[in-house]
């Protein structure tokens, strides 16, 4: 039997799972809390968890794949080291005049001479001296190039020279833009490279620092990465591509998903603690997004899973606005429930305040030091670090201990957003162990949280906690309907509709004295997974008449779709004609070459392209490599009565699958 | 006061570019703003000329006739506009596409969309990718024409909306083409916003990618 180990870092939780490659029968599970200030420590703890059952030896394992927020989380963040952007052929009066210095990333970028056209030919020569000058004072200064021509994908050879040249002079790793993509937009390219420069030093470290843990546990297998796509490369070549790695986790639980349920088509509701993720596979294979990655409010140009993702999970913190209705989420917060069981004086805290009238915005709410002090901190905010030092304290209590406490809340935001402090509330985690639906943590908290906000809006604890519950549910149908509308058409704005609005309002039970009843029907099963699901999902299935399935081991599911996931490389070849019927021009990742007929040129492209792609694929990590090769010719027929068509191009896609390569050498 | 807007409206659609003129000064001479003259008198005018030529009521030579009559009106109107009066502040680059010289579509659609308050650049036949990229970042303009009358040169309409791609400016401006071998599956193809089949529909198309947009 092949022993696989699936690692995922969530936003909450780490999770590890040994799986059996072959049937991917889930062996053994295991959670920790993801430890966001240096991953690898919650990865630690979780991999040595899952073994704790003794019955598998670490030694054992064949295959090792890991699935990681680091990326995602760097860019939203805003961190990454030090890079240099060298951009050939750009024009920066353009970039200037639609402010697009924006989308650069860096502020160190060097405009070089240089550049093609849309058909690879070349519009000036490569200024090599003003490129050597400037990597040179920057030797010191960078982790890391990035590289962008105009028109570079059309035509590679700039590009290629400057990152010979870089390499050759400062031996730093160098990211060009014709290896991330093919499509166009000089600035989206840019945005992509020098996001992908910027990453490198971080993943290289996580990566070290992983390979480590994993020595330390006697596990000797090799370590693939999951991609934002879902499929497998080998660690050392994600440490080259990290910006690949965005949304692998999404990626992972729709794959794993996919494994678990056994489906064909289906939708896939993935619900954490902090978030929900939809997305929708076909054949097995996550859609991707067309237009290419959105992370952290950068445009790339990365192709990888298209989910949406929605700031609703189990731990949203459930609040009350101005006027007497409440919201859940976006943040996230510790629920009461686990803050009760960890620390039980919060129960008194809670009792005292269902009794005593507190200001609305505070009740109910907790702070709590999550890590030692550090940074540059003021004297208020260092006050109210030394009242959480002892243990958590009610929002309430730190408005009453400091001077100007109104000001309070606003300074635990702040050292929230430092992650020096985290806040405790009412969740519908907590919504379900006053329902009875959920019993891991101190229920009786949970029923003081709700009594108290339930007060505030007129109703009972008990009516209150289903229609939190139930307002989840009817949540997670609205986002799966935006979400099969927006991919089909364009996106609804629910808010501006009235008549989607009234519409959607039938379909899910409202307005029941309408004459008027709705009914909407997903054609595909939800195949949900994610802790929360059992409790929320049902509702929203039944409202979409369609059928759940909430596959074993679904709280795993990410984990095991790490594992499950293929090696696949896939290499986009065009062939354009040269103008006024002089040939046509094949643009290979390496360069370009020109033809006198189209098939000559689609025949060399078989031939050179598919070795390339295999030899690629091993690199990778694959065995077992399989090539297979699409062709779309692009003709449209003329108008005006012309029998006649006119050729626009051939697009040959090449595609490598292949199982990752274990330590015993073949699979099966 | 609407029956002098309507009888320019109607000498306008005759053609009648001298008497266009004439009542134009007529109707300002008597105190009426001239946003309303234009909007009444010329663009109505017009409006009904665009729909008679679509319906085949109208032919080429007469649509351009017209146009005459409302250029004349329009010359004494222009320097009395101020920015509240033009219905729309939409401007449309055209021009004819590489490699080809044909105008007289062209021509026809540039004078169609003045006479629907758009402001227009025309740049000319034989129009570089590049020089449409030039044209977009000098002028701002919402929309993009481009017309094509040869087999060989349609192609060209790919490669400037390629061109606008990788300056980051495609999504600024909607982009329509046109010309007698271009259909609406080659602009799909070639991923244009919008096709037309003649300049009165031109008007159209444009006026719902312009408001659209907005």
């Amino acid at each position: 039997m092949t022993l696989a180990l699936g690692i995922d870092t969530g936003g909450t939780y780490t999770d590890a799972v040994l799986v059996d490659h072959a049937s991917s029968d889930v062996l053994a599970s295991a959670k920790a809390l993801t430890t966001r200030h240096d991953l690898s420590i919650g990865i630690g703890q979780a991999v040595a968890a899952v073994f704790g059952g003794g019955d598998v030896s670490p030694a054992n394992v064949d295959l090792v794949a890991l699935s990681t927020t680091l990326a995602t989380n760097a860019i939203v963040e805003g961190q990454g080291s030090p890079v240099c952007l060298l951009l050939i052929g750009y024009d920066p009066a353009l970039i200037q005049q639609y402010g697009f210095e924006r989308e650069l990333v860096t502020q160190d970028v060097v405009y070089l001479r240089g550049g093609h056209d849309g058909a690879g030919d070349e519009v000036e020569p490569l200024d090599e001296v003003a490129a050597r000058e400037a990597i040179l004072a920057r030797r010191d200064q960078v982790e890391a190039f990035a590289v962008s021509g105009y028109f570079g994908v059309r035509n590679p050879a700039h590009e290629r020279r400057i990152k010979a040249l870089a390499e050759e002079l400062t031996g730093l790793p160098v990211t060009c833009g014709h290896d991330l993509t093919t499509r166009l937009n000089s600035v989206r390219r840019a945005t992509t490279v020098a996001l992908n420069a910027r990453l490198i030093p971080l993943l290289r470290e996580l990566i070290a620092t992983v390979q480590r843990t994993l020595d330390e546990q006697g596990i000797t297998a090799p370590l693939m990465t999951v991609k934002g796509d879902g499929s497998l490369v080998r660690a050392e070549w994600a440490m080259r591509r990290p910006i690949e790695t965005i949304l692998s986790g999404p990626a992972a639980s729709v794959v794993g998903a996919w494994h678990l349920a056994g489906e064909g088509d289906m939708w896939v509701v993935d619900m954490g603690g902090t978030t929900t993720d939809i997305a929708v596979l076909h054949d097995g294979r996550p859609r991707l997004s067309p237009e290419g990655a959105r992370v952290g409010g950068w445009r790339t140009m990365v192709e990888a899973v298209d989910v949406h993702t929605v700031g609703l999970g189990g731990d949203s913190q459930v609040q009350l606005d101005g006027q007497n209705q409440f919201t859940i989420g976006p943040r996230r917060v510790v629920p009461l429930c686990l803050l009760a069981s960890e620390y039980p004086q919060v129960v008194d805290e809670l009792r005292r305040q269902v009794t005593a009238r507190q200001r609305e915005g505070l009740a109910g709410q907790f702070a709590m030091a999550q890590r030692p002090p550090s940074g540059p901190l003021s004297d208020s905010e260092r006050a109210l670090l030394r009242h959480l030092a002892a243990g958590p304290q009610s929002l309430a209590f730190l408005v009453n201990a400091q001077r100007y406490g109104s000001l309070v809340v606003r300074q635990i935001e702040g050292l929230e957003a430092r992650r020096l402090v985290t806040r405790a509330g009412f969740t519908p985690t907590d919504a379900l162990h006053v329902l009875g639906r959920f019993r891991l943590w101190d229920a009786a908290a949970s029923h003081l949280g709700a009594e108290i906000l339930a007060a505030q809006v007129g109703l009972s604890p008990q009516s209150f906690c289903e229609q939190v519950a139930g307002d989840v549910s009817g949540r997670v149908t609205r986002e799966l309907v935006s979400k099969v509308l927006s991919d089909e058409s364009g996106t609804p704005d629910w808010e501006r509709e009235p008549s989607a609005v009234a519409l959607l309002s039938r379909a899910l039970g409202g307005a029941p004295e309408s004459d008027l009843a709705c009914q909407l029907t997903l054609r595909q099963p939800v195949v949900a997974v994610g802790a929360p699901v059992e409790a929320y999902l049902p509702g929203a299935a039944r409202q979409l008449h369609t059928e759940l399935v909430i596959p074993r081991a679904a709280e795993v599911a990410s984990a095991v779709g790490a594992v499950a996931g293929s090696v696949v490389q896939q290499l986009q070849v065009t062939i354009r004609p040269i103008e006024a019927g002089q040939g046509f021009r094949l643009h290979l990742p390496d360069g370009v070459r020109d033809f006198c007929s189209l098939e000559e040129s689609v025949a060399y492209a078989q031939e050179v392209v598919p070795h390339q792609l295999e030899k690629l694929s091993r690199q990778v990590g694959a065995d077992q490599v399989e090539v297979r090769v699409g062709r779309v010719d692009q003709t449209v027929s003329v108008g005006g009565g012309w029998q006649q068509e006119v050729y626009l191009g051939t697009l040959l896609t090449f595609t490598a699958v292949g199982r990752p390569g274990t330590a015993q050498g073949t699979t099966n | 006061m609407a029956d002098i807007l309507q009888e320019i409206a109607s000498k306008l659609y005759d053609g009648e570019d001298k008497e266009v003129a004439a009542l134009v000064q007529q109707a300002l001479d008597t105190g009426m703003n001239p946003g309303e003259v234009l909007q009444g008198g010329l663009i109505a005018g017009m409006d009904e000329v665009g729909k008679d030529f679509k319906a085949g009521e109208l032919y080429v030579p007469e649509v351009l006739v017209a146009a005459r009559a409302m250029h004349a009106g329009m010359d004494i109107l222009r320097p009395l506009l101020t920015e509240g009066d033009t219905p729309t502040t939409s401007k449309y680059v055209i021009g004819t596409v590489k490699g080809d010289l044909h105008d007289i579509g062209k021509n026809l659609v540039k004078m169609m969309l003045e006479g629907a308050g758009f402001e227009t650049i025309d740049l000319g036949t034989d129009v570089l990718a590049e020089d449409f990229v030039a044209a977009v970042r000098e002028h701002q303009p919402n929309l993009v024409g481009m017309s094509a009358l040869l087999t060989t040169t349609m192609v060209q309409m790919k490669a400037a909306i390629e061109a606008l791609e990788e300056a980051g400016l495609r999504e600024s401006v909607k982009v329509m083409i046109g010309g007698a071998p271009v259909t609406a599956a080659f602009a799909e193809e070639i991923g244009a916003d919008a096709y037309a089949p003649d300049a009165a529909t031109a008007v159209d198309v444009a006026r719902s990618l312009a408001s659209a947009a907005a």
